[in-house]
């Protein structure tokens, strides 16, 4: 058991005090942000970033993963507590929880939530501990043509996927893609699409897209929409789980893990779907049909469950292929990158202590998670009582503090608050932001890998359909594109074909 | 996107818990394709086919087509290699899918725009509100090399809250001193962030 010895290793490096130390700053701050409604755990990663590089790696590392787990816990607090999803993934959490929290249940809830998400989190990471590495080695056989088709499912995943339909999906697709090509060209060493901009001629830094989308999109948008009003549900009672309740909850969370870790992990933009099939799944398995809507226990912990497994699944092609898959996973890899590693299969080989004590330290972040959580969830709670003003000034705060010290320049701030201003607009017309992040991360990747690939074959086009693993993710390119508009079609004809009074 | 009972002066834009929230995340299609029908019907409204969200596709669209001319002008420009994938191939590739994609929007919106739920447009005041936030955000970016960091983001911080509906405007401006103080230490002295210092030295 190579993978364990190294993984006890990784364990004897990241209880040093220091990164233990960093591991609780993260998972604290995780859960802060996570509750706070507006910002996430992508934002939040993107804004200490570039304040961050006096850090060692392996501690910066730590703390960025402390965040990305903690995201997860807090955001489902928010959900049950105050119902307004702020990403995806959540939307099925608040779906049965802020229902059960209406009726005076809100401390079951967030202990189905919290220990669901420890149970999934925990099994999800012993699945990338043992995936990862085998991952890895079989990536060693990867060459060009595989990463161009690799990078082709992600795109085409992420942005059928994401969005409500396909225009708008590779809308923001296009976009991340065009913001991606802005700066110097690798080959011939041209401007690109930088008009003279001294600011502009080194690329536009993944931080500032990602804080404009992110934090200025939402803070205009909030101030734009007004405030409608929407109450925090009180917490009553000690956050523990009946025994009728943990009998209902368990198999949900198994469930859930058994959907979420295996559809994370995929090189695919799908670390949502999990969330919906298994509300689906528990819904139809449900001994108690008739609470669905009204705050059945088994429809919280189920998608609780599949999205904290899927957050681990999403670190295997992050790590092994350096493929990210969701917006917060692309702000890693461009942490990984800032100190100069590259996720990848010669990752495990050439920074592996470091690789072993992140994800011991997942570990470890899970423990402190279920801890904070838990027992302090009343705590956090209350930190949904800060006004939303101080909130979204506070965000511009850092937001300006994160550009500044990425870029340095006054041209830097400028160019964040027109992007700023790109993603109000995505927003109000309901075009997901994510794919734009991914696509401006993967787009100048997958054009080098294009490049490599084709100056191997001395310009034939046809080495890109070259063994088997690439037929297979072209065919599933060609799924994506077409499988997910198909199948909403035939739910919405089958919805029209029932008798009427379905709707609201 | 929270919404608690800190409103500004100005009344609800509506009333009723169905209220499609123009910030609410968009439904994706998985859930269109995996969930029942009336589980997809509890999910929160976004207003897909609201007025105000298909007159801002076609606004994102007409930037997205004019953005497709300037990538493909661009990348007009540049000096061809001698490579298969040469410099301009990227950008001509995504000049295209913007500009395909920039029409498409359009054009869906245009056509369901005939459809379309009408919803009480936004009040100008809220306009004017956005339009002092980015002054006052480029006013930040303007003095921040002059005024130094805590002097200009105590004051963006207190613009900005006043202008999201903070209620006191003192204690504002208090908590907005402390903040930038304390991110001044933690970052610039404790990290060592060389954050800009102004004519006195914070």
């Amino acid at each position: 058991m190579e993978q364990l010895q190294s993984l006890l290793q990784g364990f004897g490096d990241a209880l040093t005090p220091a990164n233990l130390v960093w591991a609780f700053i993260g998972v604290t701050i995780g859960t802060a942000v996570g509750v706070l409604p507006g910002i996430g755990p992508a934002l939040t990663v993107a804004m200490l970033l570039p304040t961050t590089f006096r850090l060692e790696p392996a501690s910066a590392l730590i703390m960025f993963a402390g965040i990305y787990y903690g995201g997860m816990y807090g955001g489902s607090t928010t959900s049950i507590l105050l119902n307004t999803p702020g990403e995806t993934a959540s939307m099925m959490s608040a779906l049965e929880g802020n229902k059960m929290a209406r009726s005076g249940r809100a401390a079951a809830a967030l202990a189905t939530a919290a220990i669901g998400s420890f149970v999934a989190g925990t099994i999800g990471t012993l699945g990338l501990t043992f995936v990862a590495p085998f991952v890895a080695d079989f990536a060693l056989n990867f060459g060009p043509p595989e990463y161009v088709a690799l990078m082709a499912v992600a795109f085409v995943t992420v942005a059928a996927l994401l969005g409500p339909n396909l225009v708008k999906g590779f809308a923001s697709l296009a976009i991340g893609l065009t913001v991606g090509l802005v700066g110097i060209d690798a080959q011939t060493g041209q401007p690109r699409l930088s008009f003279g901009v001294p600011a502009m001629l080194d690329g536009i830094e993944v931080v500032i897209l990602v804080v404009a989308l992110f934090a200025l999109g939402e803070t205009f948008g909030h101030l734009l929409a007004g405030t409608g009003r929407a109450t925090v549900e009180p917490v009553r009672g000690r956050a523990v789980l009946s025994r009728a309740d943990l009998r209902r909850s368990w198999p949900a969370w198994l469930r859930g893990t058994a959907l979420g870790f295996p559809i994370g992990s995929l090189p695919a933009g799908g670390a949502d779907v999990p969330t919906f099939l298994s509300y689906s799944v528990e819904r139809r398995l449900s001994k108690h049909k008739d609470e669905f809507g009204k705050g059945a226990i088994e429809g919280l912990a189920g998608p609780e469950a599949a999205n904290n497994a899927a957050a681990a699944g999403v670190l295997v092609p992050l790590l092994t292929i350096g493929l990210p898959t969701s917006a917060t996973a692309a702000v890693i890899l461009t942490a990984f990158q800032s100190y100069g590693l590259q996720p990848g299969p010669q990752l495990f080989s050439e920074s592996g202590p470091l690789v072993w004590t992140l994800l011991a330290s997942l570990y470890i972040g899970n423990l402190m998670l279920l801890v904070l959580n838990l027992p302090l969830v009343k705590m956090w709670a209350r930190m949904l009582t800060i006004p939303a003003y101080s909130i979204y000034a506070g965000v511009l705060v850092f937001a300006t503090l994160g550009t500044f010290a990425a870029g340095g320049t006054t041209t830097d701030l400028l160019l964040l608050y027109l992007l700023g201003l790109l993603g109000l607009l995505m927003r109000l017309a309901d075009v997901p932001v994510a794919p734009a992040v991914i696509a401006m991360i993967l787009g100048p990747l997958a054009e080098q890998q294009l490049r490599r690939a084709l100056s191997i074959s001395e310009g034939d086009p046809s080495i890109l359909l070259s063994g088997p693993i690439n037929i297979v993710l072209w065919s599933v390119v060609v799924l994506a594109l077409f499988l997910p508009p198909t199948l909403a079609v035939l739910r919405r004809r089958r919805r029209s074909a029932a008798p009427a009074g379905a709707g609201r | 996107m929270s919404a608690r009972d800190d409103a500004p002066a100005d009344p609800p834009a509506g009333s009723g818990l169905l209220e499609p929230n123009p910030l609410a995340p968009s439904i994706p299609m998985v859930a269109h394709a995996t969930l029942s029908p009336e589980d997809e019907h509890a999910l929160p409204a976004h207003g897909e086919h609201d007025r105000s969200t298909l007159l801002a596709s076609a606004a994102l669209g007409a930037v997205m087509l004019v953005g497709a001319v300037v990538v493909l002008v661009d990348a007009a420009s540049l000096r061809p290699s001698d490579e298969v994938v040469g410099p301009a191939a990227a950008p001509t590739a995504a000049g295209i899918l913007l500009g395909v994609l920039g029409a498409l929007l359009v054009l869906q919106a245009v056509t369901r725009l005939r459809s379309a739920t009408a919803r009480q447009a936004l009040p100008h005041r809220r306009l004017l509100r956005l339009a002092a936030m980015v002054a006052l955000l480029v006013a930040f970016a303007l003095l921040l090399p002059f005024a130094g960091y805590v002097v200009s983001s105590a004051l963006l911080f207190t613009g900005a809250a006043l202008l999201l509906g903070a209620p006191h405007p003192v204690r504002t401006a208090a908590y907005g001193w402390t903040l930038a103080g304390v991110v001044f230490l933690v970052f610039d002295r404790l990290i060592g962030l060389a954050l800009p210092a102004g004519p006195w030295g914070f």
